[in-house]
């Protein structure tokens, strides 16, 4: 996403990321990923409920991405599981998504990750600011 | 509780700012559309 940021900046959105955490922590990993847009706490993951985003069973955790998408799924683990399960307001097994809200507040595009490798493509959401 | 669609009004979250203040996510998509990226952790 950063890398393409620019993209989305030319069409005149803006792009916030929220994780599984506090502020602090939202904003340590934004360090930590040199992500230049804002990065928000929820570590109620009441946004994750409101959305309606899942949580994988221990198979989607470690084998099911290795069918899915071996390279993501190594990322995944190389990256990123290790130390979130570390964090107690950090449920691992939560699953992502997106969504793309136009100026009315309607959404226009909304992403229920199925998997840990599961990510909604770039273009689709850059094709949904249009 | 009926499950967010497309076309629904988008929900007016309150998360957390690096200093732990409260920010409403329609102050974002008030000035601009908002992309908003439910990371599955921090990593």
């Amino acid at each position: 996403m950063q890398g393409r940021l620019a993209e989305f900046e030319g069409r005149g959105a803006r792009v916030v990321a929220i994780g599984q955490g506090t502020g602090a922590e939202a904003a340590a990993a934004a360090r930590r990923h040199r992500i230049t847009f804002p990065v928000l706490g929820d570590p109620g993951h009441d946004g994750y409920r409101t959305l309606g985003l899942g949580r994988t069973g221990w198979f989607g955790l470690t084998l099911e991405p290795f069918f899915d998408d071996p390279r993501g799924a190594f990322q995944n683990l190389k990256r990123a599981d290790l130390r979130a399960s570390a964090n107690p307001r950090s449920d691992v097994r939560r699953l992502g998504g997106a969504l793309v809200v136009d100026a009315g507040g309607r959404v226009r595009f909304l992403h229920r990750s199925r998997t840990t490798t599961d990510v909604p493509a770039t273009d689709a959401l850059l094709a949904a600011l249009s | 509780m009926n499950e967010l669609r497309v076309g629904d009004a988008a929900p007016d979250l309150v998360l957390l700012d690096a200093a732990e203040r409260p920010v409403a996510l329609a102050t974002f998509w008030q000035q601009a559309p908002l992309v908003l990226i439910f990371l599955r952790h921090f990593g």
